[in-house]
């Protein structure tokens, strides 16, 4: 039978084509000997080295030293102690962005120095799994006698009264062996922006009234500084009595509630608000004693400046103890942050014992609020719940 | 008749035809308006392969089931009405223009505040309220097609959309979305060639905002910024209550067919998403990359009698990369790849009756890798597919049915995945996982009627596809009907 030409061509470019796509599949189709195997993760270690900057040479490494890692996106905490080389590791970190923390003391036959140090919000990677190597300087500051204790911040629940608050309080202990005298001791807050200045910014500064020698107290005591002291445990906002409070705010021109048999404490500077109120997010509160409060005056916002070197004790808190930008205190007076627990959720905040001492607490204090606060489900206003480490 | 039987043949074509670079991907709009044309290039548009001068249509789309992947919602309704005119004007200029106004209701999304998935995009805003989305949007397509010479033709295709979408639980996201999409194109049309190129710039805009929320409030809000597999990096505690994301990408298409033997296509796409937070608590965002590449090869042979048979083979590769907010590194990495070749052999009993069936299979992977974790997912897959189409034109109506019928086939090829522990993984990571894991049969029916109205068309179209998962008596069902008014 005749082929019919058409047909023959046909047949031709079909084949040819039929080769063409042959050819193009071979040269794009995937390579079948693929590697299914999982990726190298980006976790690395890292190598910390804490160094003291008042020391040289080999005294600069700081043994001993807590050194915390405080992941910002996830909320992580890692926690090391430094080597006698003053080394600190941590294996398999994911790469994120840090707070560093460090808080060691240094014992000399005279004194003992508290050792803190801080980075803040630093991005720690190293690509290719490697080690990171990083030094941290810390900063000496000293020991107080007279420690904040405790602070309820957070307001009692919203339940049935919204964001109620008049319940806050603040505790002093004395922590050493000896009776010491409140009498014109101050408490203020500070204002953000001004960590590395030296002066207080003080929204509100109050001063325990006496003349030197009318409020002491003794080793082991507690004392209860209240915003109001009267018995917020009563339905409806169901929360703490604050009748035994031993001292209290007082804002007399704002309606503020007083309970005349509690002393009140004296106004120095209050620049706005029906009471001296402690932010149920964040804050930080300082108790200090200078000679003359309104020597330095006030800021351009009417603030009132106090001087630091006066600073006995601090304590700066937040919601989220994460974020360590606009940070109101410094390393000498607080290297971290306590808290971490939500607006008006009645909870607070209790510095750790450290051990017993003579059948009294020794709170512990290394100037360091991530390290030395924990949080407590309920206040305890004027005592301490928490077991004793053995 | 003879121009309605052309019609019904672009209806078919539109439905058969495997158009490599029509993945719905970053908009789930139907842009039919040059469906029909080759390689979808609009410098084919010309008086031979208009189908219609002017049609108004009715769209219903109706989703849903409980066997499906953990975003996406159990029922979505998408309605569209379009207006579409063709038209040539006197110096051989064409023009094409499509307005659509649509709504779409997606019931009990989880997890993600965006209506789409954005395939494999490691970053979702999101939180696990459930909740209703409405959403209401217009489109415009408009396509010039000018003739260069008697050969060469050369277009511009214009895509613009607005819409914006609420959903009324809390945190109520609002979502505005506008993009823009334009398409240059050449084309050249010989005796036994004809070739196209186009060319593709797009960019599309989600402006998205929510209530401000905190944990605080009872709720559980989460604000995933970059979803790897298994878990998440989440921020929890405020959010940032804005969000801008912009994908840009450009991409070129090629067509050829040398003398309707031998059909070749390949496409080429790549896209970059950045994304930008703003409100009271902004966060550093990490940014997505996405290439596409596909082609295609046909070969057909046209018999006198049968019709046109076709064996053809197509292959797809689809490669996203996750890049941190701050590390400056890639660390998510995700590819799809599918190849499938078949063979098309049509039966024409009568001028106005055939049957055309088509056998063919497919093999497809797909590879996610979360560098930050060392995680893996890795799942391949094979499935036959066949499909059987009948078509009759007759006097004074034309019909053409369609069955389909696919079957995954295990071959025993591993999955491998890496096992987690955790919320998210057993409520995202893990169901998505299972639903990946399962074998499934799919049976689909489809029905085209074009009949005379009033001296004009009526066409009706409606379909129905049910996957059925092999282990399990869930359902998910896809079911369209449709119907357009043709001058």
């Amino acid at each position: 039978m005749k082929q019919n030409p058409y047909n023959m061509r046909n047949r031709f470019q079909w084949a040819k084509g039929c080769a063409a796509a042959l050819l193009l599949t071979l040269f794009l189709a995937p390579n079948c000997s693929l590697q299914i195997l999982p990726p190298a993760s980006m976790r690395f270690n890292a190598a910390i080295c804490v160094l003291d900057t008042t020391e040289t040479g080999a005294d600069r490494t700081v043994a001993d030293a807590v050194v915390l890692l405080q992941s910002i996106t996830y909320g992580d905490r890692l926690e090391t102690i430094s080597d006698s080389a003053g080394m600190a590791y941590f294996t398999d970190i994911l790469p994120d962005r840090y707070n560093l923390l460090v808080s060691g003391r240094r014992v000399s036959l005279t004194e003992m120095l508290l050792i803190n140090g801080q980075l803040q919000d630093t991005a720690l990677y190293v690509p290719e799994n490697d080690t990171l190597f990083l030094d941290i300087y810390a900063q000496t500051s000293r020991t107080s006698a007279l420690l904040i204790s405790e602070i309820y911040y957070s307001g009692a629940p919203p339940k049935p009264i919204p964001q109620y608050y008049h319940d806050q309080f603040l505790e002093i202990y004395n922590n050493s062996n000896i009776t010491l005298y409140l009498d014109s001791l101050i408490i203020s807050d500070t204002e953000a922006g001004f960590q590395d200045d030296s002066l207080i910014h003080a929204i509100h500064a109050y001063m325990f009234p006496g003349s030197g020698s009318d409020y002491p107290i003794g080793p082991g005591e507690f004392i209860v500084v209240a915003q109001d002291a009267i018995d917020h445990s009563q339905a409806p906002v169901n929360s703490v009595n604050l009748l035994d409070a031993n001292f209290e705010y007082y804002v007399s021109d704002q309606g503020d509630v007083d309970n005349p048999g509690v002393p009140n404490m004296i106004q120095l500077h209050h620049k706005y608000g029906i009471d001296f109120l402690y932010s149920v997010f964040n804050d930080a509160l300082v108790i200090l004693k200078v000679k003359d409060p309104y020597a330095l005056g006030y800021d351009e916002f009417n603030r009132l400046m106090l001087p630091k070197s006066g600073v006995i004790d601090g304590v700066e808190y937040r919601e989220n103890t994460s974020q360590f930008d606009w940070k109101r205190l410094d390393a000498s007076i607080d290297a971290g942050l306590a808290g971490g627990i939500p607006g008006y959720s009645n909870k607070s905040v209790e510095r750790r014992i450290e051990r017993m001492e003579e059948g009294r607490f020794i709170f512990m204090d290394n100037n360091n609020s991530s390290l030395d606060f924990i949080i407590l489900s309920k206040p305890t206003p004027g005592f301490c719940n928490q077991e004793v480490p053995q | 008749m003879k121009r309605m039987t052309f019609l019904i043949l672009i209806f078919t074509l539109c439905l058969f035809a495997q158009d490599i670079n029509n993945e719905r991907l970053f908009l789930d709009i139907d842009t039919d308006i040059t469906d029909a044309l080759p390689g979808r290039n609009p410098a084919f548009l010309h008086r031979e392969n208009i189908p219609f001068n002017y049609a108004f249509s009715y769209r219903l789309r109706h989703d849903g089931g409980q066997d499906r992947l953990p975003y996406t919602p159990a029922l979505k309704l998408y309605q569209n009405l379009s207006a579409t005119a063709y038209m040539e004007m006197e110096n051989g200029l064409f023009f094409a223009g499509r307005f659509a106004y649509r709504h779409e209701q997606r019931k009990d999304k989880l997890f993600l505040h965006n209506a789409e998935n954005y395939l494999d995009m490691p970053f979702y805003f999101g939180d696990s309220t459930s909740g209703d989305f409405n959403l209401n949007g217009i489109d415009w397509n408009l396509i010039f097609s000018y003739p260069l010479s008697s050969r060469w033709r050369a277009a511009a295709d214009i895509f613009y959309n607005v819409d914006e979408q609420f959903k009324t639980v809390f945190p109520k996201p609002n979502v505005k979305r506008n993009g823009v999409h334009l398409r240059p194109a050449l084309a050249y049309r010989g005796k036994s060639l004809q070739f196209g190129v186009t060319g593709s710039f797009f960019r599309y805009r989600e402006l998205m905002n929510t209530r401000k929320y905190v944990l605080e409030q009872g709720r559980s809000p989460i604000f995933i910024r970059i979803r790897g597999l298994d878990r998440p990096l989440l921020t929890y505690a405020q959010t940032s209550e804005e969000r801008l994301q912009s994908i840009d990408g450009k991409g070129v298409s090629a067509n050829l067919d040398l003398g309707g033997i031998l059909l070749l296509e390949s496409f080429y796409e790549r896209s970059h998403a950045g994304i930008v937070d703003g409100g009271s608590y902004p966060e550093a965002q990490g940014n997505w990359e996405l290439d596409r590449f596909s082609w295609r090869a046909a070969l057909r042979k046209t018999g006198p009698r049968s019709g046109v048979s076709e064996l053809f083979f197509e292959q797809h590769l689809r490669k996203g990369s996750g890049l941190h907010p701050t590390l400056d590194r890639r660390i998510y990495a995700s590819y799809y790849r599918a190849m499938e070749g078949g063979i098309s052999l049509p039966y024409r009993r009568s001028p106005g009756e055939s049957f055309t069936g088509t056998v063919s299979y497919l093999i497809e992977d797909y590879k996610r890798e979360d560098n930050f974790y060392g995680l893996l997912q890795y799942i391949p897959a094979h499935m036959l597919k066949m499909e059987f189409i009948y078509r009759k034109s007759g006097k004074k109506a034309d019909f053409e049915m369609n069955l389909q019928y696919a079957e995954d086939i295990c071959i025993g090829e591993a999955v491998v995945y890496t096992e987690m522990s955790g919320d998210y993984y057993a409520d995202i990571s893990a169901a998505e996982l299972a639903y990946q894991l399962t074998d499934r049969r799919q049976l689909g029916a489809e029905l085209q009627i074009s009949i005379p109205f009033n001296g004009r068309q009526l066409a009706f179209r409606g379909s129905y596809i049910n996957v059925m998962p092999l282990n399990s008596d869930a359902r998910f069902h896809y079911a369209e009907s449709g119907i357009s008014y043709i001058f």
